[in-house]
């Protein structure tokens, strides 16, 4: 099944409409994902990933709005869907979980109550009896011990990985085709962490779901994903696989992210390199390249035009007037071609 | 759960005891007595009376003559109204009350909650506005204000319905406004305010990612949570209504016990005082009850049965 986009989201804009003007929250962002696939986006807070996120699932509310672009999942664009098409939609073909664990449980029903509901909302044939049954079954699938008997405890009984446990087992009680993931391990400690990112790529690979990877964390992404989207200022930065984007970032904001996490301290015993600058106010945004106010590079162009998706290899993309063929030659950074950013945007 | 009820029960028992015996002594400790009048009753007449009710004996026994009659439910005879016991005072004046009370915490919970739901819903558009708007006036003016306005137009003016008494069932709906004005538009504000709360919180979010229509991310997901608040506000609220109100009684010549209670005191009628006193501080007592035990039927992280260290 590899290989057939199975997601395709096209020059999607996002925008809430605060009294005091319009936060452009994402900006053109293009993307696809294949079946089977682990995309991942990276971003800092307010990069515009978790919008992007919702934008897919249809769950922007007032006063936000996606003001243009084309979301095609299998074939069919979820812009045009109905409310009702997409509550269909939700939770079974597509699922999402949260960042915290600990509030995004209802804390007045018992896991058992909630899970059922889900599962008899997608499967109206479903015994009552039959659906309890599933819901043991995803809970074994995500290691709750003794399933049959903590399924009828209530939220606030369970720990945090217990609870993320249970949001997955939730999600994926329907085989979703995508499971949309934002910041699923962010509330996590560090052992937590990594079984949970253990049990989605496990899970992944068991029921053949693509999986959207929304961090703030690179060590995350390096872990489970096979194609990495690097957001900022609610556009795409950069894109390719693994290797393109931690070996040979061509995106001075990717190099920027890169310098300043702590990981590569114990190995290299290189000073933490901070990026300068705050991220920019979306209320309005820079009118050239969003990260050109704090780029060590900036040219004169870069505050003026939007910069050009450059493509470098057939997997690798980046964001930056640095790599087109006029710019001066920086050390570590190549030359690529221009291509039309909505078409190809991100790789293969 | 049940051993925790239970303890409640007995607590709440004891609650009502203490309070009799603060109000009795209290009242004893104000000047002058049932049978004082402007002018000095003759020395003889007033140790007869006194002799009759049982008032020369000392004060400690006296209490526990009164206490020991109220285990059998006994208030005793009125000393400003011959011949009448507090019993029977409770039981002509306490069904009208009652009967005014029930109808507006009816109201309360049909309407003040319904139009709170609804307003979070919409919130910041018209029909939001407008109930706010129409819930502050119901905050901030007097029942008196609203009662005597009401009698003025539809009883005076349009002669709708009669100004006074509960004859018809016509009769009923001044005073149930009056009554639960600011009750009904305190629990709308409050079921607004908890409602757009919870449906900020991550678990509405989760609902809705997980496809589950409106109806039930509202319905049941959103409701239980948000109702909370307001069941706390509702429990004392509900008690104090069924207790009636010497002002609206007073306005629409309601013949309910509130007007019994504010004679009693300026005429020293200890046995009325501590009647209506006890039965006021028992109505009270078994609503925190009730709320309590709603509580934790609504939220399973209210636990009682695990002691506090």
């Amino acid at each position: 099944m590899s290989g057939e986009p199975l997601l395709e989201v096209k020059n999607i804009s996002t925008s809430f409409f605060s009294h005091l003007g319009e936060i452009q929250a994402v900006r053109g962002v293009s993307f696809y994902l294949n079946r089977g696939d682990v995309l991942g986006i990276v971003g800092e807070s307010g990069s515009g990933k978790s919008v992007t996120a919702l934008s897919i699932m249809g769950l922007i509310e007032k006063p936000g709005k996606i003001k243009q672009g084309e979301i095609i999942f299998n074939g069919e664009d979820l812009m045009k869907k109905s409310q009702r098409e997409m509550c269909e939609l939700r939770g079974n073909e597509i699922s999402m979980i949260f960042q915290d664990p600990m509030t995004s449980l209802n804390p007045v029903y018992r896991i058992e109550n909630q899970m059922v509901e889900v599962i008899r909302y997608h499967n109206r044939n479903l015994s009552r009896k039959k659906a309890v049954a599933q819901a043991v079954e995803m809970l074994r699938l995500v290691k709750i011990p003794e399933p049959e008997k903590q399924i009828k405890s209530y939220p606030h009984e369970f720990s945090g990985g217990m609870r993320q446990r249970v949001m997955i087992a939730t999600a994926l009680s329907s085989n979703p085709g995508l499971l949309i993931a934002d910041e699923p391990t962010t509330a996590l400690d560090v052992t937590i962490q990594a079984q949970i990112l253990d049990l989605m790529n496990d899970l992944r690979a068991r029921i053949n779901a693509s999986i959207i990877l929304i961090t703030h964390d690179l060590g995350v992404i390096a872990e489970v994903c096979s194609r990495i989207i690097v957001m900022y200022g609610g556009t795409i930065m950069e894109a390719g696989n693994e290797r393109d984007i931690f070996y040979n970032p061509q995106n001075p904001y990717t190099v920027g992210l890169h310098q300043s996490i702590p990981s590569n301290l114990a190995i290299s015993e290189k000073r933490l390199v901070p990026i300068r600058g705050t991220p920019p106010n979306l209320m309005y945004p820079p009118k050239g390249c969003p990260f050109s106010p704090r780029c060590s590079y900036t040219m004169r162009i870069c505050l003026e035009e939007a910069a050009p998706t450059i493509r470098l290899s057939d997997t690798h993309i980046s964001v930056c007037w640095l790599l087109h063929e006029n710019a001066p030659k920086i050390n570590g950074y190549s030359k690529g071609k221009i291509v039309d950013r909505y078409k190809t945007p991100s790789g293969s | 759960m049940r051993n925790y009820f239970f303890r409640r029960f007995i607590q709440s028992l004891f609650t009502i005891f203490l309070i009799a015996t603060v109000t009795f002594f209290m009242m004893r400790s104000i000047p002058g007595g049932p049978f004082t009048r402007e002018r000095p009753v003759p020395d003889e007449i007033m140790r007869a009376l006194n002799a009759k009710y049982n008032l020369d004996a000392p004060l400690i026994v006296q209490y526990f003559d009164y206490m020991k009659s109220l285990l059998t439910f006994n208030l005793g005879p009125s000393f400003s109204r011959v011949g009448v016991s507090v019993n029977k005072l409770i039981g002509l004046g306490f069904p009208a009350t009652a009967k005014i009370g029930f109808l507006a915490v009816l109201l309360i919970i049909l309407v003040g909650i319904p139009v709170g739901i609804v307003s979070a819903l919409k919130q910041n558009r018209p029909v939001d506005y407008f109930v706010m708007f129409m819930a502050t006036l119901g905050v901030t003016i007097p029942n008196f204000v609203i009662a005597t306005l009401y009698i003025y137009l539809f009883a005076g003016k349009l002669g709708w319905v009669p100004s006074f008494g509960l004859r018809t069932p016509w009769a009923y709906i001044g005073p149930i406004l009056a009554l639960s004005g600011y009750s009904l538009s305190f629990v709308a504000r409050l079921t607004r305010s908890s409602m757009l709360e919870v449906l900020r919180q991550d678990y509405i979010r989760t609902a809705r990612a997980n496809g589950l229509k409106e109806l039930s991310v509202i319905g049941k997901h959103a409701m239980r949570n948000a109702l909370i608040p307001v069941i706390t506000y509702l429990g004392p609220t509900i008690a104090l209504l069924m207790t009636g109100s010497f002002v609206i009684e007073r306005i629409f010549a309601i013949p309910g016990i509130g007007r019994y209670f504010v004679e009693s005191v300026s005429s020293r009628d200890y046995t009325v005082i501590m009647g209506v006193t006890v039965l006021y501080a028992s109505f009270y007592v078994l609503m925190i009850y009730l709320v309590d035990v709603l509580y934790a039927m609504i939220d399973p992280r209210i636990r009682f049965d695990k002691e506090i260290p």
